[in-house]
């Protein structure tokens, strides 16, 4: 608790964070906990659990390794500060975090209704109420603001760190956040042809 | 420092390409309002035109995925591509080359495109690839009492990232007297038949692919698709147009799995390829229900198959279905789109020491592109028009759209 009281501390006095072990272990655990959680709330512990981390894990790499040698071989020179980055990319994990762990639990009410029904009308009626159109927006949206949020979090980070304008930050990280779902899908992929 | 204002420019420029296509493409994937077309006309021509033209927006988008796939196939093959689009052609039954003239007429398109997109299907057979592809199913004696039979396939495709974003929901009347039954389905933008559908008499049909060395000329799968739509009622009719040449002009092109069910629970796998067919029968299996994956299961067939690694995935999909998602008693709408959403799930429990032993497929790489479920009794579909683990499910019925209701 007082890692987390000391961390909400640095955020809001608008400091950036620390690169130390602390803040890394709680970024490295934020997007451990990502790859964990959807596997685990549908189907308990089991080996997908270990796919989806070694995905996030590769993404979080791309997200800390790319800006890093970007910045550093372009003309403004950067440093590397490949551990303070990594604490940002980690952080900026949150959102898909959330994602997660509502995601798999608003798909399994979302059938719910159909169950032992079939007649058009009943299924027009028990669509046409406030608690299903909300859920069936959620599980719509939820991806997609979750995408933004970490576009942002991510374009933030790579100003604080590297220090370079909002504007580019955001542009820089837009491709950033796209290609690193590609390549969490080929490394998946990967994976599922060695287990099967 | 100007030189290093305009490096800056493309720079930022080509970020900004990467960003909207990206986001373009995001959207899309969740853009999940199905695009519906309903296509009718006094002439099988009328209707390709009035086709053509609602997707004239689209129908660039697809040329060009298609215009990649020949390239792959022509690279990787010694295909001569025209000579078999020409031996295809004369399979081809002359109404559906009416129509593809007037979807190449609406849309802008040239005649001989809308032909390799309809053939691109049994083109790709030549590649020999081993896809971690459909699965599909029929519930027959375990479902929901009033419910009826049930029908369900999902589309789980290598290069789902080409054919995805072009996808449409056709709801198809004939022309009067050229045809006898209304069919609902659906298509990549462009194509005359289906992937899966169901037609006003209640026959639901799916398909999936078989790698397999016996190919050659014939129909394409999703003109053959709708070609039996079209003329049959139920799955004993439809069994004999796929498997009697003498009843029909059907020659099947390459090797599929056609699943057949009807109102009355009447269910069959029929397998093909270029040279051999032979049929499996829900009834004589002695199981509630019958499925087809990516391998054949006739005695008669397996010679005729091609099995390279990772043939096991068709197997344990098969296996799955059978031991776990479809043995259920009151088999209901409820399970169907569970069991397609789950079907995707990578994540999914198995045995111990065989973590993916009890899931299907596949994630975004060889991913689901859509799902389909139909109940044949109430002549109506739930379809999804993306990933079923990511996208919501739509009622279709022939003239309403409800929903999303799952």
């Amino acid at each position: 608790m007082v890692c987390i009281e000391n961390l909400i501390m640095e955020w809001s006095e608008g400091e950036t964070l620390q690169a130390n072990n602390r803040n890394f272990i709680i970024a490295a655990t934020i997007v451990i906990c990502t790859g964990i959680t959807t596997p685990l709330i549908k189907a308990g512990i089991n080996l997908g659990i270990l796919i989806q981390i070694i995905q996030y894990l590769a993404i979080w790499g791309f997200f800390t390794f790319l800006p890093a040698i970007l910045f550093h071989y372009a003309p403004i020179r950067t440093d590397f500060q490949f551990k303070l980055f990594s604490i940002y990319s980690g952080f900026c994990f949150v959102p898909y975090l959330v994602r997660n762990i509502i995601e798999p639990l608003l798909e399994t009410t979302l059938a719910t209704h159909l169950d032992n029904v079939w007649d058009i009308e009943m299924i027009k009626q028990s669509t046409n109420n406030f608690l299903f159109q909300t859920t069936i927006f959620f599980y719509i949206v939820i991806p997609i603001i979750a995408l933004c949020l970490v576009i942002v979090f991510l374009g933030i980070s790579m100003k604080k760190v590297y220090e370079i304008s909002i504007e580019k930050a955001m542009l820089i990280a837009i491709p950033f956040v796209f290609s690193a779902y590609f390549l969490s899908t080929i490394v998946g992929n990967f994976m599922l042809l060695l287990l099967i | 420092m100007k030189q290093k204002q305009i490096m800056s420019g493309f720079f930022i420029l080509a970020l900004a390409i990467v960003s909207l296509s990206g986001a373009v493409w995001f959207i899309d994937k969740h853009n999940i309002s199905p695009r519906i077309i309903d296509i009718y006309g006094d002439t099988f021509y009328d209707m390709g035109v009035r086709y053509g033209a609602q997707i004239k927006r689209i129908i660039s988008g697809i040329d060009v995925c298609v215009t990649k796939l020949e390239l792959l196939i022509d690279r990787l093959t010694s295909l001569n591509i025209s000579e078999y689009l020409q031996g295809y052609l004369t399979f081809i039954p002359s109404y559906v080359q009416d129509m593809m003239h007037g979807i190449a007429d609406g849309s802008g398109l040239s005649y001989n495109r809308i032909v390799l997109l309809n053939s691109m299907g049994d083109l790709l057979h030549h590649l020999f690839l081993e896809y971690m592809s459909c699965s599909q199913f029929a519930v027959i004696n375990n479902t929901l009492p009033g419910l009826g039979p049930l029908f369900g396939r999902n589309l789980d495709y290598t290069l789902n990232s080409l054919f995805e974003n072009w996808q449409v929901i056709v709801r198809i009347t004939p022309p009067p007297g050229l045809g006898k039954y209304s069919m609902v389905g659906i298509a990549i933008a462009g194509m005359v038949g289906f992937e899966n559908g169901m037609n006003s008499a209640g026959l639901c049909i799916g398909v999936t692919h078989i790698t397999s060395s016996e190919i050659g000329f014939g129909t394409p799968y999703s003109i053959t698709m709708f070609d039996t739509l079209l003329k049959n009622s139920n799955t004993f009719e439809a069994v004999k147009y796929l498997t009697n040449t003498t009843y029909s002009s059907i020659r099947h092109a390459s090797a599929w799995t056609y699943l057949l069910v009807d109102r009355s629970g009447t269910a069959a796998v029929v397998e093909v390829t270029n040279k051999n067919n032979a049929t499996r029968w829900q009834a004589a299996e002695g199981r509630d229900y019958i499925i087809s994956t990516n391998h054949f299961v006739t005695e008669e067939m397996i010679p005729h198959g091609v099995y390279v690694a990772p043939s096991s995935s068709s197997k344990i999909r098969m296996r799955v279905l059978e031991e776990i998602l479809l043995n259920k008693t009151n088999f209901d709408l409820k399970d169907a789109v569970e069991t397609l959403r789950s079907h995707y799930d990578i994540t999914i429990q198995g045995d111990p020491g065989e973590p993916y032993s009890n899931c299907i497929a596949n994630n975004d790489l060889s991913g689901s592109i859509h799902a389909f479920i139909g109940v044949p009794l109430h002549n109506y579909t739930l379809i999804c028009l993306t990933n079923p683990a990511k996208g919501p499910f739509y009622l279709i019925t022939f003239n309403e759209t409800i929903g999303p209701v799952a």
